[in-house]
């Protein structure tokens, strides 16, 4: 175990290094002085050319690129991740209060993708080629095949302008006292439209994992032996087959945050992927660059985390070097 | 002598071939048909969508749909059903050439990788991990946003960002090939390295290559629909299903005018269902279960 960890962790680290050097070079293409980019612009404004020109020496950007890097790296190791070039916010504190926002919405999705997709992958496997499994497997091409921001548009048109049942934007009531259910049926939809396509992709995964495990000699034993189909199922089938859905939720989180770039902007939720889409209409590759580390580590660490989950519960991966599933 | 013969029998005489089994799946050849007609549409737009889809006739704005005008007009007095058949080719051209692209720089890369092994594989196998650490999407919004939204612009991030799953794909299946037989024969027939992986690696993994590539075409239809619908994408008035759907976030349009973003955003819908159902069938007949 101890060897499999140190080896996964050291694997991490290119990757890590690969990120920062992907959202380094948006910085190093984008038009316009980099200095911009990298002093509080409400300080670059009062100093003298001789100062700003000090600093510039200062941050390597007379230098080469790769020394420029390591410089930019340093900063970054530090938290600064510099200022925006059209807002002229600081990225680190715009980021930081996006975040939560944009983790709300995900959290919630997640939490609604696992919920229906799980159990009902698995009424699918159990019950396969009865006409349960395949109404449930059209649904889940239907919803992955389905763009989110037309789900979300069907649903705000559905649910928000003929029903009259839900708020359609935004995270809360404006001009109103922030209140828990306010805000809980502001997130409904959003995180209902988000959390489909996980839902479909998760039954998906847990169906043909199901399948697989149900097909294995160890649950013909199990039967033979006289078990109840209760027991086979939760102790035999369901403990084997939710092992690979681990590996499953860690590759989720990509997609999550694709879907919640799109339904952010659907439905106004002040999150990241909703500053995301402003800063590219903008032309603000500081920004971008922000949200491209913050979300490229995330995604590093969840799979990070999977792998390891997935290390603990399965004993053969650490011996056998198992291929990733592809989603 | 009668024992062995059927074990000298190559594979693909038992059995129906992969052509076959997916003429049996029925939902892969409803794909494949209808995926032609949409091509087809595509080719004749001009005929096939009966108006010019630039053309603003101001005196029907925002119509309703009717006998002249099949899905109404919009806001600026453009005929819809036309520019839905003609967005078909921005879709379709953006899809199929960044999936021609894709394909082609993750199979160079994931033969390389798997053949050569090493240290040139770990560096590979790197890089596909930081490309699928960032989400595509994010990608091309931070590639956009530095050369600005054109049609070149989305086919060319969008092309060049998508191998990564491919290049593993392909990885896996050279690391396989390269210990078979026919490998060592080609090697001591005197090819050399690049000759033994155009002509005897890469023509071995056609199959999942294929079902690799048509999931990457409904992904690369997804992405230039989510890219146009932010307004980051292909920039009007070049018609795009998901630019119709971006015209449709206003209130008025979402409520009153339904025929302006329902039609694109089930011709999106549609299409990549198409597209997936062929992608299912082709990865069931030509075998591959890990995909």
């Amino acid at each position: 175990m101890g060897r499999y960890l140190l080896r996964r962790l050291l694997i991490a680290i290119p990757v890590l290094l690969g990120i920062t050097f992907v959202a380094f070079t948006a910085l190093a293409l984008a038009p316009g002085d980099p200095i911009l980019a990298r002093i509080d612009p409400s300080i670059l404004a009062q100093q003298s050319p001789e100062w700003i020109e000090e600093r510039r020496r200062e941050l390597g950007l007379d230098k080469p690129i790769p020394v420029q890097y390591v410089k930019w790296l340093s900063g970054l190791v530090q938290g600064d991740l510099g200022y925006s070039v059209a807002t002229r916010r600081s990225v680190g504190d715009e980021l930081r209060t996006r975040l939560p926002v944009s983790l709300k919405l995900m959290g919630a999705a997640l939490l609604f993708g696992i919920v229906i997709g799980i159990p009902f992958g698995a009424l699918a496997a159990l019950k396969q080629h009865s006409r349960l499994d395949y109404a449930l497997s059209s649904l889940t091409m239907l919803l992955i095949s389905t763009p989110t921001f037309f789900l979300g548009l069907l649903a705000i048109y559905l649910f928000g302008v003929h029903l009259r049942l839900l708020p359609t934007g935004g995270m809360a009531t404006l001009g109103t006292v922030p209140n828990l259910a306010d805000q809980v049926r502001h997130l409904v939809l959003p995180a209902t439209v988000l959390g489909l396509r996980n839902a479909a992709l998760l039954m998906r995964h847990t169906r043909s994992s199901l399948l697989e495990v149900l097909r294995e000699d160890h649950v013909t034993t199990a039967r033979g032996k006289g078990l109840s189909q209760r027991v086979v199922f939760l102790r035999h089938v369901l403990r084997n087959a939710l092992i690979p859905i681990i590996s499953v939720l860690g590759f989720l989180l990509p997609e999550l945050v694709v879907g919640a770039v799109i339904t952010e902007q659907v439905f106004a939720w002040p999150g990241m992927g909703f500053m995301a889409v402003r800063a590219a209409a903008d032309r603000d590759p500081s920004m971008l660059m922000g949200v491209v580390l913050v979300v490229g580590i995330g995604v590093l660490l969840s799979s990070l985390l999977a792998d390891i989950g997935y290390a603990i519960a399965d004993p053969r991966v650490r011996f056998t070097r198992k291929q990733r599933t592809w989603i | 002598m009668d024992l062995s013969r059927d074990e000298q029998r190559p594979a693909r005489h038992r059995g129906p071939g992969p052509w076959a089994r997916f003429l049996r799946h029925r939902l892969a050849c409803g794909g494949a048909i209808f995926l032609g007609i949409i091509i087809l549409a595509a080719l004749l737009a001009p005929w096939v969508g009966r108006h010019d889809p630039f053309h603003t006739e101001l005196e029907h704005l925002n119509q309703a749909p009717d006998a002249v005008h099949w899905l109404g007009t919009d806001l600026i007095g453009r005929d819809v059903w036309s520019r839905v058949i003609h967005g078909s080719r921005t879709s379709l051209t953006v899809g199929i050439l960044a999936v021609v692209l894709s394909t082609l720089i993750g199979s160079l890369l994931g033969a390389l990788a798997g053949y050569s092994g090493g240290a040139i594989d770990q560096a590979v196998m790197r890089a596909t991990e930081v490309m699928m650490s960032i989400p595509v999407l994010l990608m091309v919004m931070l590639f956009v946003s530095l050369l600005g939204p054109s049609l070149a612009s989305v086919t060319l991030v969008i092309g060049l960002l998508g191998w990564s799953s491919t290049c593993r794909v392909v990885r896996g299946e050279v690391l396989v090939l390269r210990e078979k037989d026919f490998i060592l024969a080609a090697r001591s027939l005197g090819n050399g390295h690049a000759r033994v992986i155009l002509r005897h690696i890469l023509p071995n993994t056609v199959g999942p290559l294929s079902v690799i590539a048509t999931f990457g075409f409904a992904n690369a239809i997804l992405l230039e629909a989510a890219l146009s619908f932010l307004g980051l994408g292909v920039p009007p008035p070049t018609p795009s299903w998901g630019g119709m759907l971006n015209e449709a976030q206003s209130p008025t349009v979402l409520a009153g005018m339904p025929w302006l973003w329902m039609a694109p955003g089930a011709a999106i819908a549609v299409t990549v269902l198409a597209v997936n159902f062929i992608g299912d069938g082709l990865r069931d007949s030509a075998d591959v279960r890990s995909l």
